[in-house]
């Protein structure tokens, strides 16, 4: 079973983001909702994946990050943003962010970014 | 579906068969229906009209619109990853000093912009220096005028572009477009080219992307592409056809070279 983590503070996007992977054997879904939650369930679980966004309450998305790697986190983060702006996206890469996804997008996309990031293709089900 | 409904489907069919070699099978006529119906609601009027309209001549907006939805215009960056890192491989490694390329049914421009990032990713990782130019060509009008914008929404730059490549060679505008850099877009030239007419060019190409355009034609119609495609190719040139399409009893003229799970044709 290949494992996801969802950091995102907005429900419709965990149940978005749910909903298109759900339908694809193989993967695993978990959400939480900021910066915190994932550092907490990131010391009890291991993911193989995970999807973060920029703002949160509590911590946002560039402060997890930062905190994460500095504690040896291997696991592949995609930032999954409207955030937008070309020098914002290249500070995260160079933060160590394996790929960064604008929404809103679509089933293709966001299965094209998991394969350029896991090498990994996932059957990619109709929504 | 209404009983008038097939005739003029078969209608719509038969000229686009006869236009472009395109051939719609009966069962996927609900995919021309579909496609009509866009273009009723473009045109502000009903597929009845429509249909009425077609019948006393095709010609202007509605000629261009049959011909755009009939060519299936969609498309991503570096669809079909594989036939790329074959590219690379076969062709970019043996150091060409200078590749005249033809993407040959270019769309919107995504597959000749694929091919430019390609090699500049080539030559920058390798401190390669291959000289190189694009021509695309297409039949559509719509999308040569967006292929020479060189200018997608954020859903369509997004589609094939991994982020890395998609910030250097594209910038974005303040309604959220992404344009290609002008790096890119200065080697590469679009033309309008129906296939099925007469073509001919003055220097030769070294590589033609010809991807999805003979699946959809009958055999004579494929010969006659490719014979003309030949042509337009120099000796020891690359050909690459769509990952469904292969040349097997329709020219002779190539050797076939397996790499990374995709076929090139190198001209004999």
């Amino acid at each position: 079973m290949f494992r996801i983590l969802i950091v995102d503070d907005t429900k419709s996007v965990h149940a978005f983001v749910k909903s298109l992977l759900a339908k694809s054997p193989g993967l695993n879904v978990t959400s939480v909702y900021n910066g915190l939650e994932a550092q907490e369930i990131l010391k009890k679980e291991k993911f193989d994946l995970i999807f973060l966004d920029w703002e949160m309450p509590v911590m946002d998305g560039p402060t997890a990050l930062a905190e994460l790697k500095a504690k040896g986190l291997k696991t592949p983060i995609i930032m999954m943003t409207t955030k937008n702006a070309p020098d914002d996206i290249q500070r995260m890469l160079s933060l160590g962010v394996a790929e960064y996804l604008l929404k809103p997008f679509t089933i293709d996309i966001l299965f094209e970014k998991i394969s350029y990031v896991t090498g990994k293709t996932f059957e990619c089900a109709s929504p | 579906m209404n009983v008038q409904v097939p005739n003029m489907l078969q209608f719509f069919a038969k000229y686009i068969e006869s236009e472009l070699g395109i051939i719609y099978a009966e069962h996927n006529y609900f995919q021309l229906q579909n496609r009509l119906e866009e273009i009723a609601k473009l045109m502000g009027v009903s597929l009845e009209k429509l249909s009425e309209q077609a019948q006393s001549g095709i010609h202007g907006t509605l000629k261009q619109l049959l011909l755009d939805i009939a060519t299936n215009n969609e498309t991503s960056f570096f669809r079909d990853p594989r036939i790329f890192q074959a590219i690379e491989n076969v062709i970019l490694k043996s150091n060409p000093q200078n590749l005249r390329i033809w993407s040959a049914a270019s769309s919107t421009g995504q597959e000749a912009l694929s091919m430019a990032i390609l090699i500049r990713e080539y030559n920058l990782k390798n401190a390669g220096n291959i000289k190189f130019s694009i021509l695309g060509s297409d039949i559509s009008e719509r999308v040569l005028e967006r292929a020479k914008s060189a200018t997608y929404t954020q859903l369509e730059v997004q589609r094939g572009l991994p982020m890395p490549l998609m910030i250097r060679y594209f910038s974005k505008d303040n309604e959220d477009r992404w344009t290609a850099t002008a790096e890119l877009s200065r080697m590469i030239e679009y033309k309008k080219m129906n296939l099925k007419d007469n073509f001919s060019f003055t220097e030769k190409f070294d590589l033609v992307l010809c991807r999805n355009v003979l699946i959809y034609q009958n055999v004579e119609g494929k010969k006659d592409i490719l014979g003309r495609v030949t042509a337009a190719m120099g000796a020891g040139g690359y050909l690459i056809l769509g990952a469904g399409e292969s040349l097997l009893g329709l020219s002779d003229a190539f050797e076939q070279i397996s790499e990374n799970g995709s076929i090139l044709y190198r001209k004999k």
